[in-house]
């Protein structure tokens, strides 16, 4: 019945996961698996083994296949074999993807922003805001007039309260739904495009996980402890597309457990937890 | 009307600019197409730069696009320079403009245009340039034979 769906165009499952340099197959195959993805996609690959992931999907049954052309950095792209999906763009800390959908064409971008272990906040940000740029520049070569369709999903490395993510000349990402209808706003005088930035409902639930990331230490003494840097960013045109039931971090699978006593366990998996959204 | 302009009109204009950094690169873009039979083409964008470490504002970015593989582009090179002067301009090659921001150090400095044509030769010229173009022209002929 899923593969029918895709078919049609109407329902792609997506997954993103820092995994931390480790080649984490059998997680992975299950965090797939389990929560019926379309389209994952990874940072920190390193020493990923995509074959073997190929390998191990295919053994279940499932046909998927590796999105790339000649990558630059440490993120890979998987898809279903059925899915209308190609790279345009591969840099050091973003890809970009087309995907043709219902006779509709939307963009897919990855990114891994600069780790704040190497550089600072407000570094950060202005880097955020340089990727922001090119990715625009791409939507305006593949839309054109026509209303942008992108998505950005990846590891930030800013909280969605930065200025490289919600800021005006950053991605412009607002947890504003009404806001974010509007399209756009005017800063002297030029049209910024907004984002919508789903990632604040699950940083206010009230339970353990609340954030894709932990540290106990803050570089400015704040107490948050659970952070957001793995985000998920859509356009207007996917609000209304966008399955709130589905949204998640992922803390376990049937065979393993990411959280170990209130921490993400990141000695036997990855110091992030794997997000989930989709789109209908 | 009096027309107080120092240019006579577009041509004149046009002629009169070949010498700059703009009109160069963008004589070497339009060679690509026609060198690989359309297979590959150039595309130059401009974006503006925010970092406050940079001396220059603007940076053109050199893409080789692959028109076969769905518009898949490679950045070449990037030339960095000031909306209001010609020269000098910054070339950093095989960097994406995210990886020059965060640590600026371009490959060539060019104070003039024979500086600058000499860079760009040598760019294009380089085994660099030449075994990514060798590669995409390969995969984009592959495509396009079958």
């Amino acid at each position: 019945m899923q593969v029918e769906f895709i078919r049609e165009g109407k329902i792609i499952k997506f997954l993103f996961w820092n995994i931390y340099k480790k080649n984490l197959i059998a997680p992975i195959i299950q965090v797939i698996t389990e929560n019926k993805v379309d389209i994952c996609a990874f940072a920190e690959c390193d020493i990923l083994d995509a074959n073997s992931i190929l390998f191990q999907l295919k053994n279940l049954g499932e046909d998927w296949k590796l999105i790339e052309i000649m990558p630059k950095g440490n993120l890979k792209l998987f898809s279903r074999q059925k899915i209308n999906i190609s790279v345009i763009k591969e840099e050091k800390h973003f890809s970009c993807y087309r995907v043709r959908n219902e006779e509709k064409t939307w963009l897919l971008n990855l990114v891994h922003l600069s780790s704040p272990y190497q550089t600072e906040e407000i570094a950060r940000n202005m880097r955020a805001q340089n990727v922001s740029d090119v990715i625009r520049k791409i939507e305006e070569e593949v839309f054109g007039e026509d209303e942008f369709k992108s998505i950005i999903v990846g590891d930030f490395n800013l909280q969605p309260y930065s200025q490289g993510v919600a800021g005006v000349l950053g991605f412009n990402a607002t947890m504003s739904v009404s806001n974010a209808r509007r399209n756009y706003r005017k800063i002297d005088g030029e049209k910024r495009y907004f984002y919508f930035n789903p990632m604040w409902k699950l940083m206010g639930d009230n339970k353990l996980v609340q954030g894709t990331y932990y540290s106990d230490k803050d570089q400015q003494d704040l107490s948050m402890f659970w952070y957001s840097f793995d985000e998920v960013l859509i356009r207007p045109y996917f609000i209304e597309k966008f399955n709130w039931e589905y949204f998640d971090v992922i803390e376990r699978t049937n065979d393993y457990t990411f959280i170990d006593r209130n921490k993400i366990n990141k000695i036997v998996y990855s110091d992030h937890l794997p997000l989930k959204f989709e789109i209908i | 009307m009096v027309d107080l302009w120092g240019f006579k009109n577009f041509t004149e204009l046009e002629v009169s600019t070949q010498d700059m950094p703009d009109s160069i690169l963008k004589e070497q873009i339009g060679l690509l197409a026609e060198k690989t039979n359309y297979h590959l083409y150039g595309k130059a964008r401009s974006i503006k730069i925010r970092s406050e470490d940079i001396f220059f504002k603007l940076a053109t970015i050199f893409d080789i696009v692959v028109p076969s593989l769905d518009n898949y582009s490679v950045t070449i090179l990037i030339m960095y320079s000031n909306p209001e002067s010609d020269y000098p301009v910054a070339i950093s090659v095989g960097n994406s403009l995210e990886e020059d921001i965060e640590s600026f150090n371009p490959r060539y400095n060019c104070e003039d245009k024979e500086g600058f044509i000499e860079s760009i030769k040598e760019i294009l010229d380089s085994q660099e340039v030449l075994h990514m173009v060798k590669i995409l022209f390969s995969k984009a002929n592959m495509l396009s034979d079958h």
